[in-house]
């Protein structure tokens, strides 16, 4: 198998961030001192090569992308100064945009003015659309869906979840065919291993951030555990997940008739009180995240790309939009800005749910079938070539 | 700061001059073992050793000191002379090459004749290599010297050879090298003649626009220096000149050099028409090959000397010229001319030629994409065949390889060979940053060109070298690693490709994994390989080495001296080098010449053979084994009234090699200072059963 050299992909890569990976020699230190990478995935020395050498479709067909939590280790050591850490979340950014077949990644993480217009006018769109329909505020106590109707909003977000989906799903499997490919992933392969994997994946990997918590703390003294990187990246995980599950549940209860959407529930409601902590996760990961982002407090922080920037702010600004909208149910008297605040609480949502797959929020899958991939530990291609060769 | 270098060193002015002691005196042995710090006196017992040479016949002084070469250590050797008359001198230090000469000046200052002086190597012969085992070290120092000091008994004193010298010396090559040589002799006062093989001057330096570490022009710095040679009256320039024939010795060669001449007059001024009117085309060395040029030629514009000259090899006779002659500015019946000059001394400075890919070799010879590095080097030339533009064969370039080490580090059995058998196996060391220079320099000037630099390994070893490679990282420059065995190969492109020719390297940086490399030019940077000099080393009997440049004679000491005294190298001729290392080995071959002939006389030292008239019989063996040419021959005295042969030395042509001692049938010769009763009395004394042993041991 040759590979033909393109010198064009690493420019490309280069509008993603990763300003210094030209001067990278090829050393191997980065992979040296990575904690994670293995002697079968060997990163960030073999992904740095395919983009220098222009390798397109070994580059998006490869999983050690995905399986590096930018730790910085690399980058500390790195005897060129090439910044490797930086060029992983580049070509990462990249392969984001890559699997997107629309272009609209591409446009919303190379263009900050274009990004921010759309950000703006999505959000006025979205408020401007819920607005049309409004019915009155009452100001004896605050019933928010009189101003705006449930099945407005749930069409709404059902509406966007279809389109995210179809386009997450997209590029999802776009990336799962090229990574399938490039790694050897065969039909009797998944067969023998995909519920294991998927339990190594979502169980062990996703939601236990197994590898991130015990390998990829570098600090030569460990910050204690709410400070560890792995906890603040958790926080903001498990937090959107509860309150994505929460949104869920009460659609839910809503269906089976339990509990009409909008009856107003004491705090200690299940429900209630899974979206307030859950939410209380997110506000303690967004806000230490930025602030670090802010300080620059250590290698990945250092380099903030606008994606990094966006994604964590609206997720900061939805966080702390819905905490006021909750302030507001259980202020005694019912504040008008509670209506406008769910106006705004909505539009910033709509913003960071229907661009999922076009920013950084896509990393959330794409992440998740390298991960998968991987746990199917896959034959690698070239031994099923030499296999195939040898028959 | 001793001298270390173990050459002959003149006498100091205000010296005491050296007592002539008669050979019949009895000698009086001072013996000297040296500590050399723990060097020594870590292993061998010094004290023994001293204690035990001091028993020896004629040894009166037998001392160990800490560090002989220090200024006390060499006041323990004067006084001694002075006060306890020794008048031989024995010391047992580091080597000889070291602080022999150390010694030796300082007898010679206590008054003794510097040759009543035998050093002995008790570090690098004796301590070092018999750190195991201290006794039998000691043993061995104590016979090593006692050797020595039987020696020292039938020592006498010596005279160096002395020559007359002509302060005069030849430069042989006018490229870089040659110019800076003959131009700092020349300052100093020598009178030099420099003769150049082509009709211009500059070698290869002209040929190359954009030199590293400087990124200057190169032919603007030839230029300034091309001017301060012209305008030195000391110089004399002959063009167009090789030496043909040479004789002699140090102080006194007589060259026979032979002149081309110009064909043209230095007036002649329809330089263009007589150029357009030549039929003739033949492949224009300046640049490369890749243009052609007429019989009648300049290499380049502002050549020096000016204006054009006749390429007799390709001339026709024709004739079309003459129809602007202008009576007599084109002379096609000029003939070469012969003339001799006398010289004290030589530089030569030969300079290389770059290494010729033979047919096939990558690619080369069968595609038109495939050229090499001087040949790129002509292309982004101003005044080369693009007019500088990066374009070949018709095509821009777009992408572009650049394979290292062409025709360097060979390895045999996997390159072929050059005609004579041998590959390439050194590094050229110039290529690596020639080519990298090249590189950024496309890159900085035609931004959209992408280059593929296929290297073995990077030697960027110079000052200011690495930042070519640092730069070149900048630069987005795509490196690529091969190793010797897998020899990157180019192929004709698929269908469908927009580049003609496709690179296939097996990549060392990508786990050697095949790449493939679309390119519109291929760029071997080729070696460097000497001028071919085969002439010169028969004629001046110098040696090359195996990798067929001209050899010094150590390659640390005396860097840039042959083996042959009064003939220095300068340059490239000697192996790889840039600009500024050949311009640094010209100083030095400078002022080795400098030091040479300043005085007007050369001293030489004395070890050279010695011809006893009453025992020489003329049988001529002697001269039949002579390795030198005119060292020793036969000549016809009168004795007692008949005629009879007897063998004759010419001291400066004598290496003291012995050859002709060890042939003599009659014993009638000997190595002056090295007879062969040195040697017996020296290796009785290896063997003998020292009394003096007995109890150290």
């Amino acid at each position: 198998m040759s590979y033909r050299a393109d010198p064009d992909l690493l420019l490309e890569i280069q509008k993603y961030g990763a300003a210094d990976i030209a001067a990278c020699f090829n050393c191997g230190n980065c992979t040296a001192v990575c904690p994670l990478s293995t002697e079968d995935e060997t990163f960030p020395r073999r992904v740095i090569r395919l983009a220098q050498l222009g390798v397109w479709k070994e580059l998006l067909g490869s999983k050690e992308l995905w399986t590096c939590y930018y730790c910085g280790e690399c980058t500390a050591t790195c005897p060129r100064e090439a910044d490797p850490g930086e060029f992983m979340a580049a070509a990462r950014r990249y392969a984001i945009a890559s699997y997107d077949r629309l272009g609209l990644a591409k446009v919303l993480y190379t263009s900050p003015v274009l990004s921010v217009i759309f950000l703006v006018l999505l959000a006025a769109l979205t408020a401007l659309f819920m607005y049309t329909s409004h019915g009155s505020m009452p100001t004896d106590s605050l019933r928010l869906f009189e101003f705006i109707p449930a099945h407005v909003i749930h069409d709404l977000g059902i509406a966007g979840f279809v389109i995210v989906a179809l386009a997450g799903i997209l590029g999802a499997v776009n990336m799962a065919i090229q990574v399938g490919r490039a790694n050897g992933l065969s039909r009797d392969g998944v067969r023998h291993n995909w519920l294991g994997a998927l339990w190594e994946t979502i169980a062990v990997e996703v939601l236990g951030q197994t590898r991130y918590r015990q390998e990829c703390e570098t600090e030569e003294e460990r910050p204690s555990w709410y400070l560890q990187k792995w906890f603040i990246h958790a926080s903001m995980m498990w937090g959107f997940l509860g309150l994505f599950a929460a949104t869920g549940l009460d659609w839910i209860l809503d269906i089976v008739g339990v509990k009409a959407t909008g009856t107003w529930v004491p705090i200690w409601y299940p429900v209630r009180l899974l979206g307030t902590v859950a939410g209380l996760f997110l506000l303690y990961g967004t806000s230490v995240a930025i602030v670090r982002r802010l300080r620059k407090a250590d290698e990945p922080s250092t380099h903030s790309f606008l994606s990094d920037w966006l994604f964590l702010v609206l997720l900061w600004i939805s966080t702390v939009s819905g905490f006021a909208l909750e302030i507001a149910i259980y202020l005694p008297q019912a504040p008008v800005w509670g209506y406008w605040m769910l106006l705004f609480h909505v539009a910033v949502v709509a913003d960071l749910l229907l661009l999922a797959p076009f920013t950084k929020f896509a990393h959330a899958f794409y992440r998740t079938v390298a991960l998968y991939v991987q746990a199917l530990k896959p034959v690698p291609a070239a031994e099923l070539a030499a296999a195939a060769s040898a028959d | 700061m001793p001298d270390t270098t173990g050459e002959p060193v003149p006498a100091e002015k205000g010296q005491v001059q050296p007592q002539s002691a008669s050979p019949d005196e009895e000698p009086r042995i001072g013996v000297y073992v040296c500590h050399c710090g723990d060097n020594i006196g870590d292993v061998v017992d010094c004290e023994q050793t001293a204690e035990a040479l001091g028993k020896l016949g004629n040894v009166v002084v037998s001392r160990s000191y800490i560090f002989m070469c220090s200024d006390p250590g060499q006041k323990l050797i004067t006084d001694d002379i002075k006060e306890k008359g020794v008048n031989r001198v024995v010391v047992g230090a580091c080597s000889m090459f070291l602080h022999e000469q150390t010694f030796r000046q300082a007898v010679s200052r206590a008054g003794l004749n510097p040759y009543l002086y035998y050093h002995i190597g008790l570090r690098e012969q004796d301590s070092w290599v018999h750190h195991e085992c201290p006794e039998e070290a000691t043993e061995k120092a104590i016979r090593l010297m006692s050797a020595g000091v039987a020696k020292a008994r039938l020592m006498r004193p010596l005279e160096p050879v002395r020559l007359e010298a002509a302060k005069h010396a030849l430069v042989i090559g006018g490229g870089v090298a040659g110019l800076r040589a003959a131009l700092d002799m020349a300052r100093r006062g020598l009178k030099v003649t420099l003769v150049e093989k082509t009709h211009f001057l500059g070698g290869r330096t002209a040929q190359w626009e954009h030199v590293f570490p400087t990124d200057e022009d190169a032919r603007t710095l030839l230029r300034g220096l091309i001017e301060k040679v012209l305008a030195e009256p000391n110089i004399t320039i002959h063009t167009g000149a090789e030496v043909v024939a040479a004789k002699g010795y140090v102080g006194d060669f007589q060259i026979r050099i032979r002149q081309q001449p110009r064909g043209v007059s230095d007036d002649f001024e329809a330089v263009e028409q007589a150029i357009a009117a030549c039929p003739v085309e033949v492949p224009d060395e300046f640049d490369y090959g890749l243009t052609t040029r007429k019989a009648i030629y300049r290499p380049y514009e502002e050549c020096t000397p000016a204006g054009v000259v006749i390429d007799w090899e390709h001339c026709t006779r024709c004739e079309k010229c003459l129809e602007f002659s202008n009576n007599g500015g084109i002379r096609l019946d000029d003939a070469p001319h012969e003339f001799e000059i006398n010289v004290g001394a030589m530089v030569v400075a030969t300079g290389f030629r770059p290494y010729e890919p033979p047919q096939g070799e990558l690619g080369y010879g069968e595609f038109p994409e495939v050229i090499t590095l001087p040949q790129l080097e002509r292309i982004l030339a101003s005044d080369g065949p693009t007019g500088g533009r990066l374009e070949w064969n018709g095509h821009p370039i777009r992408n572009l390889a650049m394979i290292h080490c062409v025709g360097s580090r060979q390895i045999e059995g996997v390159h072929k060979p050059q005609p004579d058998g041998n590959v390439n196996d050194y590094c050229s060391r110039v290529c690596c940053t020639a080519t990298l220079s090249a590189a950024n320099q496309i890159r900085e000037y035609f931004p959209d060109v992408n280059i593929f630099d296929v290297y073995e390994d990077i030697r960027t070893y110079g000052r200011g070298h690495e930042d070519y490679y640092l730069q070149a990282s900048e630069n987005r420059i795509t490196f690529l690693r091969y190793v010797a065995e897998e020899t990157p190969e180019g192929v004709k492109a698929q269908k469908g490709d927009q580049q003609p020719r496709l690179g296939r390297v097996k990549d060392h940086l990508t786990w050697g994994e095949e790449i493939e490399l679309p390119v519109d030019l291929v760029v071997l940077a080729v070696g460097v390989m000497p001028s071919p000099v085969d002439d010169l080393v028969v004629v001046f009997k110098i040696s090359p080495g195996h990798d067929r440049f001209l050899l010094e004679v150590h390659p640390k000491l005396r860097p840039v001296e042959t083996a042959v005294t009064g003939i220095v190298l300068a340059g490239a001729a000697q192996g790889p080098m840039n600009i500024q290392e050949s311009c640094a080995a010209a100083g030095a071959a400078a002022s080795k010449v400098e030091g040479l002939l300043s005085q007007g006389r050369v001293e030489l030292e004395p070890y050279v053979a010695q011809v006893d008239p009453e025992r020489c019989q003329g049988t001529g063996e002697c001269v039949r084994v002579c390795p030198q040419e005119d060292a020793i021959h036969l000549e016809t005295f009168s004795v007692s009234g008949r005629e009879v042969q007897r063998a004759v030395v010419t001291p400066a042509n004598c290496n003291g090699c012995g050859v002709c001692v060890s042939a003599c049938p009659n014993r009638a010769i000997d190595v002056q200072g090295w007879r062969l009763d040195d040697y017996e009395a020296m290796v009785d004394a290896l063997t003998a059963e020292i009394p003096a042993l007995e109890g150290v041991v």
